[in-house]
């Protein structure tokens, strides 16, 4: 009962900003092969919560900072009724700050991104999956590279890695030039789509485009956006994608919590740019700023507001406003769309056989009302898009100049009812 | 079944083209992947502003007639206490889902305020000073206090509420410093439980409570 956790950096920001119409709240889902018995899900959730409680917490106000709290209450699984990562009330969930549902052969995991980020929460969907397949009888086995479900929870697992690799380097002022912003009639939903594809496919793709499958995809995004939002148009704007990144891969750490940056890649495309030239500038941008160096500049950016003696003492509420403009005015204005890679799933080929395919759903934003998302397990690579306006004109571009030029084959399927 | 849009070139199982919206097929199927969504009536919201309409619906026409018919006397304040409180009992002591702690502290400060301003209404004799709102905050700490004896899992919770009640009970005391107020058995007794209050809990929570001032004062 007495355990707390400062909240990360980054949880630190998502708290303050988190709003109706920016939940901070993102989902990762299995889709299985059979249909979803709810008892035995429980049972799951029951024994990971046991195992990550890291995750098993609830939010408390404090006078500086708020902080996280263990939870004892119990958290329910809850049959799939709300939009995908609508915003999580606490009283709805025994002050949890996830939610786990179920919709026929769907298991799905919302987190609210103050708790965990893309790879912790991967961490808990894998372990939740095993355990439920566990008590479905089945025979399988586990493996991760960041923890071992089978012992007791380690130190190292509830770190805040941003504070393990602050330096004391001078951060290097520059200032980032706005995007262009997608525009639309906002509706009070969350449109999922979904696209679903074959892996190995989109990786020769990229391959022999002589790129990555985040840059080849990232490119195409551009290409659709500027296709059409600002083709006809005397002022060509840069368009950005934000790319997070996992910090893990370049600075060790075997956190649960928070710990990724965010890098923006874009360009000002016009009349003449050819795809391809877009391909080469996104995947030369990416392989600059994905280097450890830039991104240990980013680590000590986002620690340094928050460390600053004079900030660490003003009341939160005064905090939260400062956190809010510069959000709006700094992180928002960069980019017009976010595009997550979690990459290729490693399970268990016990486990991958149970399992049909994976969703990632990012939450959209006032801001940012269109964000993509990919997972890939297996051969199924499913890019998903979630938006909350009207228009899907982005992201029907998208799937068909990449089923059309490309020639892939593609099954979308969406939680637009008509 | 799997359709195919010629329009998108993509397939899909669902009646119409997520992508373009073009009908591709008739059968009626349900959505193997999502649900259809209730739509959460939200009822509550809905009556607590017809609460606050009809309040300041209240409000605005007794302070209208005061002010055409008899401008001298204004009785409209023995109106406007009173409703007010009313808004917030129902809106937030009843109708919201705000913690119990937070429900009786406003209804501390609410009810003095209101009754505040009815004494002053009624030709200040300070009764509402002197004698109630320190009843009504040493009644208010003896029930979060049996709250908490009943509940001590949920004493935590409580700590913040807590300290509060503390502190508000020493108010009634700077009052009379500050000679707003004249008598002082009542103040001071208030103080004296809000003091035997704030000891208890020290005696018997000591690792709690340092350990939840520790965190909610961490910067």
């Amino acid at each position: 009962m007495d355990e707390w956790y400062k909240l990360d950096n980054a949880g630190k920001m998502f708290h303050a900003v988190s709003e109706q119409t920016n939940s901070s709240v993102f989902r990762i889902a299995a889709v299985m092969k059979e249909m979803v018995q709810s008892d035995k899900l429980q049972l799951a959730l029951d024994d990971v919560l046991g195992r990550l409680p890291m995750f098993a917490v609830k939010l408390s106000k404090g006078l500086f900072w708020d902080f996280l709290v263990e939870n004892n209450e119990k958290l329910f699984v809850q049959y799939e009724n709300q939009y995908p990562c609508a915003p999580i009330d606490p009283i709805e969930t025994n002050g949890f700050l996830m939610r786990v549902t179920y919709y026929k052969k769907r298991i799905a995991v919302e987190f609210f991104h103050s708790v965990t980020d893309g790879t912790g929460a991967l961490e808990f969907i894998k372990a939740l999956i095993y355990h439920y397949l566990l008590h479905m009888g089945e025979d399988v086995s586990y493996e991760s590279t960041l923890i071992n479900i089978h012992d007791e929870p380690s130190y190292y697992e509830r770190d805040d890695s941003y504070q393990n690799y602050v330096t004391d380097e001078k951060p290097q002022k520059f200032k980032e030039a706005a995007s262009y912003q997608i525009r639309g009639g906002s509706i009070d939903q969350t449109i999922v789509i979904h696209g679903k594809m074959s892996a190995e496919k989109v990786h020769q793709l990229a391959k022999k485009h002589g790129t990555t499958i985040t840059a080849f995809i990232s490119a195409l995004i551009i290409a659709a956006i500027y296709k059409e939002r600002l083709k006809f148009r005397a002022y060509q704007e840069e368009i950005k994608i934000a790319i997070p990144v996992n910090l893990r891969n370049l600075f060790p750490s075997n956190t649960l919590r928070n710990f990724f940056g965010v890098v923006n890649i874009g360009m000002a495309v016009t009349e003449a740019t050819t795809l391809e030239e877009i391909i080469s500038e996104v995947s030369k941008q990416l392989r600059e700023k994905v280097r450890k160096e830039s991104l240990q500049q980013s680590i000590n950016d986002r620690v340094k507001w928050q460390t600053r003696l004079t900030a660490r003492f003003v009341p939160l509420p005064l905090k939260y406003h400062a956190i809010r403009y510069g959000y709006r005015s700094f992180s928002e204005r960069t980019k017009a769309m976010t595009m997550t890679n979690v990459g290729k799933v490693q399970l268990p080929e016990a486990m991958k056989s149970h399992i049909s395919h994976m969703e990632i759903i990012l939450y959209p934003s006032k801001k940012s009302p269109i964000n993509g998302a990919m997972i890939a397990v297996g051969d199924e690579l499913v890019i998903s898009f979630s938006r909350m306006i009207k228009e899907a004109d982005i992201i029907r571009t998208f799937f068909r100049e990449l089923s059309k030029t490309f020639n892939l084959e593609i099954e979308v399927y969406s939680n637009d009812s008509r | 079944m799997q359709h195919y849009c010629k329009n998108c070139s993509v397939y899909t199982k669902q009646k119409y083209c997520p992508l373009c919206k073009r009908k591709l097929s008739d059968k009626t199927g349900d959505n193997e992947y999502y649900p259809v969504y209730e739509t959460k009536v939200k009822r509550r919201r809905f009556a607590q502003r017809l609460v606050l309409f009809i309040a300041i619906f209240g409000i605005s026409t007794s302070l209208l007639i005061n002010l055409l018919t008899n401008p001298e006397r204004l009785w409209f304040l023995y109106v406007l206490g009173p409703v007010l409180y009313g808004v917030l009992t129902i809106n937030h002591t009843f109708l919201s889902r705000a913690h119990t702690g937070s429900k009786v502290i406003l209804q501390v400060i609410s009810l003095s305020v209101m009754l505040f301003i009815l004494d002053a209404a009624s030709g200040s004799s300070k009764w509402s000073i002197h004698y109630v709102i320190p009843f009504l905050v040493t009644l208010a700490t003896f029930f979060v206090t049996m709250i908490v004896l009943r509940k001590p899992m949920k004493w935590r919770e409580y700590i913040g509420y807590m300290s509060t009640m503390v502190i508000l009970g020493f108010l009634p005391v700077i009052l009379f410093l500050s000679s707003w107020s004249t008598v002082l058995w009542p103040s001071a007794a208030t103080a004296l439980y809000a003091l035997l209050t704030l000891i208890g809990m020290i005696l018997f929570s000591e690792k709690t409570m340092k350990n939840e001032i520790v965190r909610r004062f961490h910067f």
